[in-house]
């Protein structure tokens, strides 16, 4: 709800996630656990189990018997919680990996999607832009480079001695001026 | 510079800069000396100064 209340749906989805899935395979692990467990409706349908005169009670003899079915059943058991166990540690291990790049790189990293859109905002075709980041043209701010979030590239014109310039619909960003 | 700097402050109305990195303190210097510095404003974290001609 935070997340939706500041705007970030793609957070908002991924926390969505983050419950879901979790809850989703729980369910389904402790399920079909419980299918392939012998319940006692099965020992009074097969005759082990006398239900009759109004009280339960169980023969002496024979004893139960495991069958070869029960038997595969017995091996999928401890294959289920197995196989529930390690999914379970990679949605964990993939959580903290979220986190660990949300609170450590994501929060830390520049805004360059909000510089963008100012500029884009505030810039008209007669207008430059400088910016003396070399990060302008690398892959932290891609929005500037090759994408077309906003700024579509219309032509780049070679670096001039150590002035690099490059034209876009509105501005021309100039990321090494005058050296 | 002064000439490319000077170039640009007559072919353009503004000039938006964002000051970053080691650059910084030479380009604020010959923008307040060949240029008009109208204001500033914070922008996804970074600082934009504008100058025009003047």
């Amino acid at each position: 709800m935070i997340y939706l209340w500041r705007r970030q749906r793609q957070a908002a989805i991924f926390s969505l996630v983050l419950l879901i899935v979790p809850t989703v395979v729980i369910y389904a692990g402790s399920d079909s656990a419980c299918y392939f467990q012998t319940t006692i409706s099965d020992h009074v349908e097969s005759g082990d189990i006398d239900s009759g005169g109004g009280g339960v009670y169980l023969h002496p003899l024979p004893p139960l018997s495991v069958n070869e079915e029960g038997e595969s059943r017995g091996r999928l058991i401890p294959l289920i919680k197995i196989v529930g166990v390690v999914v379970l540690v990679g949605i964990v291990g993939l959580s903290g990996l979220a986190l660990d790049e949300y609170y450590y790189h994501y929060q830390k990293a520049a805004d360059w999607r909000g510089l963008n859109a100012y500029l884009h905002r505030v810039t008209t075709a007669n207008d430059m832009v400088i910016i003396t980041a070399a990060d302008a043209y690398g892959t932290a701010a891609t929005e500037f480079s090759t994408t077309t979030l906003v700024l579509r590239k219309s032509w780049c014109c070679p670096i001039q001695t150590t002035i690099c310039k490059r034209r876009y619909n509105r501005i021309l960003l100039n990321t090494i001026p005058y050296i | 510079m002064q000439a490319a700097l000077q170039q640009d402050f007559a072919q353009y109305h503004s000039l938006y800069l964002v000051p970053q990195g080691a650059l910084t303190d030479q380009v604020i210097a010959a923008m307040d000396q060949n240029g008009k510095f109208i204001g500033q404003q914070d922008a996804g974290g970074f600082v934009v100064r504008e100058y025009q001609a003047k």
